[in-house]
């Protein structure tokens, strides 16, 4: 009785300080659909200039309809900055892929450029997306920088070669952990502990499932096309076979994909605070795959137009399997004030959005 | 959610709405009633203020999400998206850029999805064959040289072996080829050469630098030397058209158009690009055999050699080959090519 009294007193408390605040997220298919191919068309027409703009049309979409405690998202990001880290972007693709094609000295040049780029095209492009997100009027940002995307970018990524690939788990924690606790809101730091064992062992299921899996397919089918009485396989029997392999390897890459990135979606959000707020993210196997899987499917059937279809839903599974659990309000964040001042100098006008894709 | 009650305000009587302030500086809200009388903007509430309309601006309709008026003192009011704030912009002299209209109806909609049927079309049959025609003409010589050399050793290390054929027998071939008038005024300068074709049988390509590669298991194939003055004029044409450099061009250029517009679909975009790659190259060799045609009726030589010898080299194709081969190969099927040829006007050599 006492129990159940403090028990209630202490839900009581937490209710009025904050508790659990699930994120929503409004957007419906049929609306996204319409705002996707006007972007579309006026992409194309004006020979992908206008994508810039259909980028940040897009992301206020998303932005906006996703909702925490009552108050939406805000996207800010400039067109002109998008416009201008896109045609950085397609510049090297071009040269990469047309002169790349033709002269191997560049080719090797180029690659040896990329490779220079990655870790600061990495922090670029988290700063633009971070620095222009916005909750309740004020920001997100990035602390992240070069040197630091550098070391858990290249330095850990030795390790993964030294090792013969055994480290990529422990690199991929490394890395996501440090984009994550770089992140910020207002004044104040994310903090991300995600366990390193949490992420090798979907991984080594995963690689277990894929050795085992392959192990019986080839006792299942290596027999039935070679000891057909020595003679040669048929064609019906080779295609089966290709058949047979294909479905298995679209199988395991959806159904081993959806396992992988649940639970290490799962694990880095369950380890993430910020300040008093707990991250909560309960991503299900199944639920996941059922969703890509669908997603797929209809995407083939409707030559791509169900792509805007598929991004919603997406979303709304995210939204609906995260949460933050609080135990305090989350009225009290507070705009940082030195990056505040920075954003209307004139050094935000040198953020270039490097992400590509419509 | 936000309960948006529209109501009058207590003390004008004009109509207000319900909003959260923010003063941009902390994640607080406030709960304020803002009303408008055209010039003014009037918030009362927790917070309490006057704007002139042209210092606030409201965000753009977006489906049915929250609308945003920012205040020129960094703060802002989240409020539904209801049909007054429509007629609000119009006084305040700003106007979107109406697509949310567009947006909102499915008349353009539909006609946007035509439209982008059509653009993707013409962009994929005219535009990037077109420009990468033009971009073709601006690779250096030098460079498209060292791509060449470069094939060639490969071929030479792996595929072929040193031409078997007598010397007497090469010059031969390349004496009678040099005299062939080209159509359309000059050929691209080449360079013939013959290679024992160990694993790659029968065949013949052309290098970008002018370099025409041919086996010596296509000349025993061919039972009249015209064959393999077809095939070489059907080479030649690969040069005359640059079509290396263009194909080249062609699907990077796809690439990057496919991965901007199509990215976040990984896998399905590549191959998508790939399979749309494939159509450029079989129109390049309906461009080189069109070539051939003319060369061979330019010399008085029936074009029906080159079917022949199609005819020998892909005798499955030739009576049609599988239906999927029509899409999924690099050459159109050998029927295909063979009518072509012959459904070209008949030559003086015929008669």
């Amino acid at each position: 009785m006492e129990n159940d009294l403090e028990n209630g007193l202490q839900a009581h408390e937490l209710q009025e300080q904050g508790a659990r605040n699930e994120f929503v997220f409004t957007g419906r298919g049929s609306e996204y659909f319409r705002i996707w191919i006007v972007n579309l068309l006026l992409s194309i027409i004006t020979l992908g200039i206008y994508s810039a703009w259909a980028k940040v049309r897009r992301e206020q979409y998303f932005h906006r309809n996703s909702l925490l405690a009552d108050s939406a998202f805000e996207y800010h990001g400039n067109p002109i900055s998008i416009l201008k880290g896109r045609l950085l972007v397609v510049g090297l693709l071009f040269a990469n892929n047309i002169l790349g094609g033709l002269n191997p000295i560049f080719a090797l040049v180029m690659g040896i450029v990329f490779l220079v780029a990655t870790p600061w095209i990495i922090c670029q492009a988290v700063r633009f997306r971070t620095w222009n997100t916005s909750w309740r009027g004020v920001r997100l940002g990035f602390t992240g920088s070069y040197a630091g995307v550098a070391k858990v970018y290249f330095l850990n990524g030795l390790l993964v070669l030294v090792t013969l690939g055994f480290a990529a788990p422990w690199w991929l924690n490394r890395f996501q952990r440090y984009l994550v606790s770089n992140l910020r809101f207002g004044g104040e730091q994310f903090e991300s502990e995600a366990p390193t064992w949490d992420y090798y062992k979907p991984l080594l299921v995963l690689f277990a499932f894929f050795v085992v899996g392959a192990g019986v397919l080839g006792a299942i089918l290596v027999p039935a096309v070679f000891m057909r009485r020595g003679s040669s396989p048929s064609q019906a029997v080779v295609s089966s076979v290709v058949v047979g392999f294909l479905i298995f390897y679209v199988g395991l890459y959806l159904i081993g994909g959806s396992y992988v990135r649940a639970r290490l979606s799962n694990t880095l959000w369950n380890h993430t605070r910020i300040g008093q707020h707990q991250f909560e993210s309960s991503y299900r196997t199944l639920r996941l795959f059922a969703l890509m899987v669908t997603n797929a499917l209809a995407i083939l059937c409707t030559l791509g137009l169900f792509a805007p279809f598929a991004k919603v839903r997406m979303a709304a599974y995210r939204a609906e399997t995260l949460a933050l659990d609080s135990a305090d309000s989350l009225d009290v964040f507070v705009a940082h004030q030195e990056e505040y001042a920075r954003a209307i100098g004139d050094q935000a006008a040198e953020l270039l959005d490097v992400d590509l894709g419509f | 959610m936000l309960i948006l009650v529209s109501e009058a305000h207590p003390e004008s009587g004009r109509v207000a709405i319900r909003g959260r302030y923010f003063d941009g500086r902390s994640t607080r809200p406030l709960d304020v009633m803002v009303s408008s009388d055209g010039s003014s903007l009037y918030i009362s509430g927790e917070y309490e203020a006057r704007w002139d309309v042209s210092a606030v601006s409201i965000s753009e309709r977006l489906g049915r999400t929250q609308r945003k008026i920012l205040l020129p003192d960094d703060g802002l009011i989240e409020v539904p998206d209801t049909p007054q704030w429509d007629a609000l912009p119009q006084q305040w002299g700003r106007s979107g850029l109406g697509l949310a209209w567009l947006e909102s109806h499915w008349r353009p909609v539909m006609a946007s999805l035509l439209g982008v049927v059509v653009a993707c079309a013409a962009l994929y049959v005219y535009a990037l064959p077109w420009l990468a025609g033009h971009l073709a003409e601006q690779i250096p010589v030098a460079w498209v040289n060292k791509l060449s050399v470069d094939t060639l050793e490969v071929m030479d290390r792996f595929y072929t072996a040193p031409s078997k054929l007598p010397a007497a027998r090469q010059k031969q071939i390349a004496d009678v080829f040099a005299q062939w008038s080209p159509p359309g005024g000059a050929a691209p300068t080449y360079q013939l050469h013959f290679r024992d074709g160990v694993h790659i049988g029968p065949n013949a390509f052309a290098l970008p630098s002018g370099d025409i590669v041919m086996t010596d298991q296509l000349v025993a194939l061919a039972s009249d030397d015209r064959e393999i003055l077809g095939v070489l004029a059907h080479e030649l044409g690969h040069l005359q058209k640059r079509h290396v450099v263009r194909q080249l061009m062609q699907s990077a250029m796809l690439a990057i158009v496919a991965n901007v517009f199509l990215g976040d679909m990984g896998d399905i975009t590549g191959s998508a690009a790939a399979l749309l790659n494939l159509r450029y190259s079989r129109d390049f060799e309906r461009e080189a055999d069109d070539y051939a045609v003319s060369m061979m009726r330019n010399n008085h030589v029936d074009p029906e050699r080159l079917a022949v010898i199609l005819r020998k080299l892909d005798p499955e194709g030739a009576k049609g080959g599988e239906e999927g081969s029509r899409y999924f190969g690099t050459h159109p099927v050998t029927s295909e090519r063979i009518k072509r040829l012959q459904e070209s006007a008949p030559s003086e050599g015929r008669q």
